[in-house]
């Protein structure tokens, strides 16, 4: 099995494209103008991912594995 | 994730912004490991050494739980890609560091609660680089303006400024010299996951445009019914799969331990070339709306134009690539 296409990874990308759906897109053109993105937003998609996964200590790790493996 | 977020409708200076700690942390949790020989899981288990285990502590794990955020200074404003010409110094005194120099381009360091910093430790001549996790209102740290960019507006980038600033010998990651060697390891990741911007601006603008190319009409027909347009979403459509599917294969490489160095520099520029060609192409058809804020396209075009410069040009890739093929 590829490692970019496994079970678990078909679920961060849910879990992501839901996060963007609600929290991104109705305030990006905002954040564009502002110059940056408040910092709440940061503490946004690991709440939504650890709700929706057994364990939060996995979640943080497939958080620092996705953005250095980078897929 | 990095995909997806910019697939889905996000961009490229979003991910910038919310996953700086992609580049932030990884020499850290690294370091721990290091200690222990652990796997990557092992190492956020926090069973390293009291020095590096503190860092996964104060700082790993908020940042990860988004209560902080982190930033990466390499860049100096004479240095450019030029890590072993770093200029900030960094001299022992007592179970302190005293740091002074300035980095430039620093992607959340606006933000930034603490700041990976690289600086010289050795003065024999040798450029020997120790990394440091400097806390934000540190005196003499002074975070300067917000530097204003062609693209990436929402994500931060700052130049800093490092007068005496007193740094406790606990925020050292890793062994004193080790830095040069912690910044190249880590930045195969940096590089690919810009290679991985890249492919998913294009992707995203190949849809965009598919979809206006459907709905627009002119001269009575869809643009998607004229042989010339469907044969330049054609000619997008098939360097953005090429790029996709060659970075996956170094990824995959890089995953299973590969040194694959000039294959990571080979995946970024293959990817940002598509990307460059993809992001003009999908304006261009867009036309006169494509020029509009209004427009998506108009932010992955003024957002993909950094992807060639950052975490190594597309020229330092080049060199990588000809050293690569024993010239």
């Amino acid at each position: 099995m590829s490692i970019v296409d496994t079970p678990e990874r078909r679920h961060l990308r849910e879990l992501t494209r839901a996060f963007v759906t609600r929290e991104v897109l109705p305030h990006l053109d905002d954040w564009e103008r502002a110059g940056e993105v408040p910092r709440a937003l940061h503490a946004t998609p690991r709440s939504s991912a650890c709700s929706a996964s057994a364990s939060p200590s996995r979640s943080a790790a497939a958080a620092v594995t996705c953005s250095t493996r980078s897929s | 994730m990095t995909e997806e977020l910019i697939r889905s409708g996000g961009s490229s200076g979003l991910v910038a912004a919310l996953f700086t700690h992609g580049i932030a942390l990884p020499h850290m949790v690294a370091a721990a490991g290091a200690r222990t020989g652990g796997s990557l899981g092992g190492r956020l288990g926090g069973t390293s050494s009291p020095g590096d285990d503190g860092l996964i502590e104060r700082y790993v794990r908020p940042t990860l739980a988004g209560t902080m955020i982190g930033a990466l200074a390499i860049t100096e404003p004479d240095g450019g890609s030029d890590v072993a010409g770093i200029r900030t110094t960094a001299r022992r005194d007592g179970d302190h560091y005293v740091v002074n120099g300035s980095k430039t381009y620093i992607t959340s360091g606006h933000r930034a609660d603490f700041v990976t910093t690289a600086v010289c430790t050795d003065f024999l001549g040798s450029g020997e680089l120790t990394l440091l996790v400097i806390d934000k209102g540190s005196p003499g740290f002074t975070v300067g303006r917000r530097l204003e960019k062609l693209g990436w507006h929402c994500s931060d980038t700052a130049e800093l400024s490092f007068v005496d600033v007193r740094v406790p010998v606990a925020n050292r990651i890793g062994a004193e010299n080790t830095g040069f060697l912690a910044i190249m390891q880590h930045f195969a990741a940096e590089r690919l996951s810009l290679a991985t911007h890249a492919y998913a601006t294009a992707q995203r603008c190949v849809e965009l445009a598919v979809r206006w190319c459907r709905d627009r009409e002119t001269f009575g027909r869809p643009l998607a019914s004229r042989q010339l347009i469907r044969h330049r979403l054609a000619e997008m459509h098939t360097r953005t799969e090429a790029a996709r599917s060659y970075v996956h294969e170094v990824a995959t490489r890089v995953a299973a331990g590969e040194p694959v160095v000039t294959e990571v520099a080979m995946a970024k520029n293959v990817a940002v070339a598509a990307c460059d060609h993809v992001v003009d192409q999908a304006l261009q058809l867009h036309g006169g709306f494509g020029y509009l804020r209004d427009a998506e396209v108009e932010r992955h075009y003024r957002d993909a134009r950094i992807l060639g410069i950052g975490g190594g040009t597309t020229e330092i890739m080049n060199e990588i690539i000809a050293k690569g093929m024993g010239l």
